[in-house]
């Protein structure tokens, strides 16, 4: 075949053209760290990116819900754990109260104590974490425990629960929707569809203890020992048992989420991990064909220049 | 015997034809770099020989027969029409491929995926906002979060949509300068043709013309495919889609006309017949193809994707309480959450950007009930986009993952018609190329037989001169 100059600069250039291609893509992928800079570059891959980049996200969500629950829920159990602590004690001042022997006035310093055992038991109730209140069910921004004070006698005669609970379900919408089927639960999703309950509802828990220890209260007023040993102490016996039962049922919710989250940590490092086998660019690999290029390159370039500029006129006199 | 002359006659052959050898050589040397261009050739013949044959019995009784000299018979031009056809054609394949790659690539540009610039992340940080709320829906901090990524999404959903936009308009535009050049090509054409046949019919052959013609052919052949018919004495018709663009002399011309039905984008008609133009590949192709197919296909598939949202997070939405509405049963005031129809019109509805407690997250008028916030939360994951098969998740990343094939495959294809091209026009150059090393080499040729033939003429000059002034001389 012949071969004329505008053959061997135009072969020249074309091969130039290609090895300056793929040095753009190679310096581009180690400047941006990058291996898919467009859709084009790897088609399959950007659809995984893409899905990953969005599992990475919702994994990261997930955490940071379960985390949150699990702080709310130890909240509530710090909260329950101190109620138990007054509940108990109400329960020994009942005993004691319950003594044939003990005088009324001494009935009385033992009622004060039960008034103040009262209180603190509302006020746990009305626990709050920022703006929410922990025990009134899904009516969060309403303080859960409102009291109604005697005004002669200082002394708290009633106690409301203003939140919603299995036992105080607000008023079904119209239809449609379906309201909640159970009322009053805060929930929290720790997966896609996985929601946890995280908090305990205070006319379940604590309506009944603080009922319990107004009537304890009274009787030791009225100095009714017979109520006392009887059917109060039952009473605050029946009140404590639920309390504990509501925080072990917490306590097994809280382990859940604690197990959800460890698995979600492991899941989001997982899904970084894969992410990045396929967005990030590998270095040492794109290093290598930048450094046989680079030779290429300089090859192309040496040959290239040896042989477009000689010509016979340079050896015709 | 032949004259007395005939040496000089010789050489004087010789010299003249020497010297058209040394300007066809010139020639070549000066177009060595002229695009398009082939390399001509000075057909150098012996001239006819004496005495000549069947003479009879008028044949004079001499050796011979003798040779009379050399002449140029003709300058031909070193040119393959084949490899040219195939160059045209393979031109026009290119042609079409570059048109929709450059395309893909606009749209990829607009999309801007798989970044952390685009949709997907802006619809990943609105779903974790939604995620919180539900929650926290009491927060005013966690509502105003919404109400921002609510329209950070829908500011890049339009973003992106904006971006596709002129895409399509700046081809229309393209395509308007394209016709003006083929119109103007044609006309070229016509006007090479005639200067052709002027000097075919005078007999000789017109080089330069047949180049320049070769050129626009081939530059016409990028733009749309075109069929060139060859005509008597060396024009040539040219057709494209069917119908005769140029014929000797004449062209038709091509309407660029804009179609009010299509929104102003034009369509190519035949001035005069008001035929539609037929046009299968090329430029042109590539381009009404990117006009008419895929920038609308992928600006529609942003639009289905934006509807969707819109939709189905509203008709959640609706069903839910805002904070501090009347609670059950009251009914649920939520009401609009986005606003529009589609990728261009969507937004956040002006009353929630005014007031973030109106998000609607609770279900049942409740303030710590965010079960409606967790369900506009389930809208990208939920499988109701493509009849009910996809989610709008997947929908975009499938969308993009399309786009990636499409534009993989252009870019394969443009490369591959490159290197067919660099291949097919290093065989044309094999015939028709100049090498500068050749022409040096029949200009040393060339520039030795001149110096020889004026040498011969030298000597015949001086044989002669021997013969006319110093012959029957004798005595004087």
């Amino acid at each position: 075949m012949r071969v004329t100059n505008s053959m061997l600069t135009g072969r020249f250039l074309f091969n130039l053209q290609n090895v300056l291609s793929r040095l753009e893509r190679e310096q581009d992928t180690l400047s941006s760290g990058q291996r898919i800079r467009r859709p084009g570059d790897d088609p399959p891959g950007a659809y995984k990116a893409m899905r990953l980049s969005t599992a990475v996200s919702d994994t990261q969500q997930y955490v940071k819900n379960a985390e949150e629950a699990a702080s709310f829920m130890n909240i509530t159990d710090a909260a329950l754990n101190q109620a138990v602590l007054t509940i108990q004690r109400v329960r020994e001042l009942t005993i004691y109260g319950a003594n044939d022997t003990v005088p009324q006035p001494s009935r009385d310093a033992l009622a004060a104590e039960v008034e103040q055992a009262i209180h603190e038991l509302v006020q746990v109730g009305n626990t709050r974490v920022g703006e929410r209140h922990v025990f009134g069910g899904d009516r969060t921004l309403t303080t859960p425990f409102t009291t109604t004070v005697d005004p002669i006698t200082g002394l708290i005669t009633a106690v409301t629960y203003n939140g919603t609970g299995p036992l105080s379900p607000p008023p079904p919408p119209p239809p449609p929707p379906v309201p909640p089927p159970n009322p009053g639960i805060l929930w929290v999703e720790v997966g896609d569809g996985v929601k946890v309950a995280t908090n305990v509802t205070g006319d379940v828990a604590l309506q009944p203890v603080i009922a319990a220890a107004i009537q304890v209260r009274d009787d030791l007023l009225g100095g009714n020992v017979a109520n006392l040993s009887g059917p109060d102490l039952q009473d605050v016996d029946d009140a404590m048992d639920d309390l504990l039962k509501h925080q072990a049922d917490l306590g097994a919710r809280t382990n859940r989420v604690e197990t959800v989250l460890q698995r979600l940590k492991r899941t989001d490092v997982d899904f970084q991990g894969m992410l990045s086998k396929t967005m990030d660019a590998d270095i040492p690999k794109t290093i290598v064909e930048l450094k046989q290029d680079e030779n290429v390159y300089r090859l192309a370039l040496s040959s290239g220049a040896r042989v477009i500029q000689p010509s016979l006129l340079d050896f015709l006199r | 015997m032949a004259g007395t002359f005939f040496g000089i006659e010789i050489a004087r052959r010789a010299l003249g034809a020497q010297q058209r050898a040394l300007d066809v050589a010139g020639h070549n040397i000066a177009n060595a770099n002229t695009k398009g261009y082939s390399r001509q050739v000075a057909h150098l013949v012996s001239t006819t020989a004496y005495p000549p044959a069947r003479l009879g019995i008028h044949r004079p009784e001499v050796a011979g027969q003798l040779g009379t000299g050399v002449t140029v018979a003709s300058i031909s031009r070193m040119h393959d029409a084949f490899i040219q056809n195939q160059i045209d054609g393979e031109t026009t394949v290119a042609g079409q491929w570059e048109m929709r790659q450059d395309a893909l690539t606009q749209i990829e540009q607009a999309f801007l995926e798989p970044s952390d610039a685009g949709v997907r992340s802006s619809l990943d940080k609105f779903w974790n906002a939604l995620q919180e709320l539900g929650g926290s829906s009491e927060s005013a901090g966690v509502r105003a979060a919404v109400t921002q990524h609510a329209l950070e999404l829908a500011g890049a959903i339009r973003g992106t949509a904006a971006r596709l936009d002129p895409l399509a308009k700046n081809i229309d535009q393209t395509i308007r300068e394209r016709v003006l050049r083929i119109n103007a090509i044609a006309g070229e054409i016509a006007g090479l043709n005639r200067e052709i046949a002027a000097v075919v019919a005078a007999g000789q052959t017109p080089n330069d013309f047949l180049d320049r013609r070769d050129q626009l052919i081939n530059e016409l052949s990028k733009i749309t495919d075109v069929a060139v018919i060859d005509r008597a004495q060396g024009q040539v018709a040219v057709s494209a889609g069917g119908i005769l663009l140029v014929e000797g002399e004449y062209t038709r011309t091509i309407e660029a006309v804009s179609d009010p039905a299509t929104n102003g984008f034009v369509r190519l008609q035949w001035e005069g017949l008001g035929a539609p133009v037929a046009i299968g590949s090329g430029e042109l192709a590539g381009l009404f193809e990117a006009r008419d197919q895929i920038i609308p296909e992928y600006a529609q598939k942003l639009d289905e994707l934006a509807f969707t949202l819109i939709t189905e997070i509203n008709n959640v939405h609706q069903n839910g309480y805002t904070l501090g509405a009347p609670p059950p049963p009251a009914g649920p005031d939520g009401g609009l959450f986005f606003t529009g129809t589609d990728a261009s019109t969507i937004d956040v509805h002006p009353a929630i950007q005014a007031d973030p407690n109106k998000i609607a997250a609770s279900a049942n008028g409740e303030s710590g009930n965010g079960d409606i916030a967790l369900q506009m939360a389930a809208v990208k994951s939920k499988k109701v986009m493509v009849n009910g098969t996809v989610s709008p998740s997947d929908f975009w990343a499938a969308t993009v993952a399309a786009l990636g094939v499409q534009a993989q495959e252009a870019d394969g294809i443009v490369e591959q018609q490159k290197l067919l091209l660099e291949h097919l026009s290093a065989l044309r150059e094999s015939v028709a190329g100049v090498s500068l090393d050749e022409e040096m080499i029949g200009l040393v040729q060339y520039q030795h037989a001149y110096g020889a033939a004026a040498r011969v003429m030298t000597t015949m000059d001086e044989a002669l001169d021997v013969l006319i002034n110093r012959m029957g001389i004798v005595g004087r």
